[in-house]
């Protein structure tokens, strides 16, 4: 000992940065210890180089930094925690109309996002709620044409299900769904009501019983296992149920089913469906076996139309890990045994359940015919995208919008923080005094967003043709996508106005020599271009889409539709009965209506395109009373 | 089992040496305890390292202790074994002492 020898300071310097504060002295103390000990007996050189040794072998050890020492004046501290939210009250009580500027901002940029968010992520999820949906798929026919795809189908043979699920062992199950629709959905009547009250145009499903297996569509009531097992049963959906019995018990009940592509007759209703979400791609009012489709053909009928009648959409199950190239390989084997192809070729394809949503490639059959309502769904990936990008877009003005309005009233705080500091508080209570601001701004934003969503909730949904339900707001995809762009966005906003704002020298801050510096100001000049640069993308946007949909919507197409009823002419003519006859007699009838101007027949509803030979004509025009289009949909 | 099965061989000898210490164990002094005893020579971080591993499991407490001027004013930090860090040590001897026992019913190889 006795020499005045020091390790090197750099050494020393850099061991209190990397280790943390409440072990800083133990180490320094056994290094200095160490140090000397060295000097004696190895000299200076040595312990130099030892000291600094052990002082990197400490960098590696981030167990030493992790362990922050106990700051009193920290946020963890309640009296603290107090005063920075007594104080951000008092800023907020102070200014209110700069604290409503700002709420209002962030009220209506969380909003908006939340709404679109919900949008998005219902869409995504499309088909999501099924709990096979990762091994589920919809078996798709390629037509190939000289070598190249000219059209695929969703729609495949009859047999092809219950081949792939016999040949294949990867094919765990298949299910067919085919639309009953002939011109129209079927008409439902509860038995003992005259046909004429039933309820006309229903969705209706003809499909296999292992449907309710391989999808999840639950029934409320009625038993899974046995409901689609007699031919005559039938499913209703929980509205559709409502709608015909109202609040008795359906289960049992007779139905009288017509007018669709099977034979009238009757059912018995023997479970009941819980609604149909939204985003499924399958959509219907009622299901109905499809024992009942091919009724009393025989088995060798039905052998020699197994690959003849191709218009079942066909959905198999998969087991968990197979191989798909070699099933789609199995599957092209079985089609090429059964259909004979002369000059094109046939090949199936496995689309994801996941992807039919989606999908607007794959031709879906005639579904339609000219109704309104169809049973398949799809949805435009391009618009969910879109959205979500909208989405994050609005919520970054609004948390922009923050930034700037935060550190441009910075003047104001100035004091506050000069007297701070001089009291004592350090950078970093200063920092989170102003997060924590910021944090409870958003957080009373995202709150008001919450109860302002609630209230207008009837009015956006009606306007938008939306009908979210509540439940996607806790969802999971929802909460992970608007959960973290909301914290992302806390985040930030926050910690810019914290740096800055706690950045101030307490001298100068009372003396009021505080200035927006040139350097900050580049910074928020840039935030405030963007943010107007996307302000004015969205309101052109905006704009763009009103008018073109203003367009669309009152566009003169040449015919007054404001005015003009149109309605289904009978379709059934009684024998011996000429139609010219049966529509003279129908018009004069309509006529009689008192608020009847004129009639006419077409073959279509007007604006549906045509069908078969008969244009839209009106009999007298220029009225501005009710005309009354009656439209056949098929004239015999 | 499982915890005695995260003590490696180094914190056992750390251990070992703060109870040997007795009310003399800290950094330096432990240092340079196990470089005398085991002729290895080992550092001062890699000192705390393991004693920091010690107390998480509990094995070792330890206090402040005074500020001695060959350290420039700064306090020590004095580590004790606890009890279970003692009732640790003891097992891994009774451990060993059983295999030993099974070894040596076989002849040992070697010279």
């Amino acid at each position: 000992m006795g020499k005045e020898q020091t390790p090197p300071r750099w050494a020393t310097k850099l061991l209190s940065r990397i280790c943390s504060p409440n072990l800083l002295e133990e180490i320094e103390g056994d290094l200095l210890e160490e140090y000397q000990y060295q000097v004696d007996k190895h000299g200076p050189a040595r312990a130099n180089w030892d000291y600094i040794s052990t002082v990197f072998g400490f960098i590696r050890l981030s167990i030493f930094r992790k362990k922050k020492v106990h700051n009193p004046s920290s946020i963890t501290n309640s009296i603290m925690l107090r005063n920075y939210l007594i104080t951000a009250f008092r800023n907020i009580i102070r200014h209110p109309s700069y604290a409503a500027i700002n709420l209002t901002g962030l009220t209506l940029g969380l909003a908006c996002s939340m709404l679109i968010f919900q949008f998005v992520t219902v869409e995504r999820g499309a088909d999501g709620f099924h709990e096979h949906v990762d091994h589920t798929y919809r078996v798709a026919l390629e037509r190939q044409i000289n070598g190249e795809i000219d059209e695929t189908y969703s729609q495949v043979f009859f047999g092809a299900g219950e081949a792939f699920t016999e040949e294949i062992p990867e094919v765990e199950s298949y299910t067919r769904v085919l639309a009953d629709f002939f011109q129209e959905g079927p008409t439902l009547s509860p038995n003992d009501e005259d046909e004429d009250d039933g309820f006309k145009d229903v969705r209706s499903i003809v499909v296999d019983s292992t449907f309710l297996s391989i999808f999840s569509f639950p029934l409320m009531k009625g038993d899974p296992g046995t409901a689609l097992q007699l031919p005559d049963a039938i499913l209703l959906t929980e509205s559709m149920a409502q709608k015909m019995y109202g609040s008795s018990d359906p289960l049992g009940k007779i139905i009288h089913y017509g007018s669709g592509a099977l034979s009238s007759q009757d059912f018995v209703v023997t479970g009941i469906l819980e609604d149909v979400p939204e985003n499924s791609h399958i959509q219907f009012d009622v299901v109905i076996p499809i024992r009942n489709f091919y009724g009393n053909v025989s088995e060798e009928d039905l052998a020699r139309v197994a690959w003849n009648r191709s218009q079942f959409t066909t959905y198999v199950t998969t087991r968990p890990g197979a191989n798909h190239e070699q099933i789609e390989h199995l599957m092209n084997d079985i089609l090429a045994r059964n259909v004979e192809q002369d000059n094109f070729k046939l090949t199936t394809t496995l689309q994801p359940m996941k992807s039919v949503y989606f999908d607007r490639e794959t031709d879906l059959g005639l579904t339609g015919f000219g109704s309104a309502q169809t049973t398949t769904r799809t949805g435009n990936y391009w618009i969910v995208y879109f959205l979500m990008i909208i989405g994050i877009m609005t919520l970054t003005i609004a948390f922009i919008s923050y930034v700037n309005l935060s550190t441009i009233r910075s003047l104001d705080r100035a004091k506050e923080v000069g007297v701070r500091k001089v009291i004592g508080a350090g950078k970093a209570d200063l920092k989170w005094q102003f997060f924590l601001e910021a944090t409870l701004m958003n957080f009373t934003a995202l709150a008001l967003a919450i109860g302002l969503l609630l209230l207008l909730k009837p009015l956006i949904y009606s306007y938008a043709h939306l009908n979210l339900s509540l439940g996607s707001m806790i969802s999971k995809p929802f909460l992970l996508l608007f959960g973290g762009v909301f914290l992302v966005g806390v985040l930030l906003s926050g910690s810019y106005p914290a740096f800055v704002l706690s950045s101030f020298q307490p001298i100068m801050a009372i003396k009021e020599k505080i200035t927006t510096s040139s350097g900050r100001s580049n910074f928020r000049r840039a935030l405030i271009v963007f943010q107007y640069t996307a302000v004015v993308a969205l309101l052109v946007c905006t704009a763009i889409v009103y008018q073109q949909l203003h367009y669309m919507q009152n566009k003169d197409i040449g015919l007054e539709m404001d005015q003009l009823i149109t309605i289904r002419s009978p379709r059934f003519i009684p024998e011996n009965t000429r139609s010219t006859d049966m529509e003279t007699a129908l018009k004069n009838q309509v006529l009689a209506v008192p608020s009847v101007r004129s009639v006419t027949f077409t073959g279509n509803q007007a604006g549906r395109g045509l069908n078969f030979s008969l244009p839209f004509q009106l009999d007298r025009v220029g009225s501005s009373e009710i005309r009354v289009a009656i439209g056949t949909g098929c004239r015999p | 089992m499982n915890r005695r099965s995260f003590l490696g061989v180094f914190e056992e000898l750390m251990l070992l040496t703060v109870i040997a210490l007795g009310d003399n164990a800290y950094g330096v002094s432990i240092m340079h305890e196990i470089n005398e005893q085991t002729g290895r020579s080992i550092k001062l971080n890699q000192v705390h390292a393991a004693l920091h591993r010690l107390a998480d499991k509990g094995l070792v407490e330890s206090e402040l202790g005074l500020p001695t001027a060959v350290r420039g004013g700064k306090r020590k930090r004095l580590f004790t074994a606890t009890a279970s860090g003692i009732r640790e040590l003891q097992e891994i001897q009774r451990v060993r002492q059983r295999l030993w026992n099974l070894a040596q019913l076989k002849p040992l190889s070697g010279t």
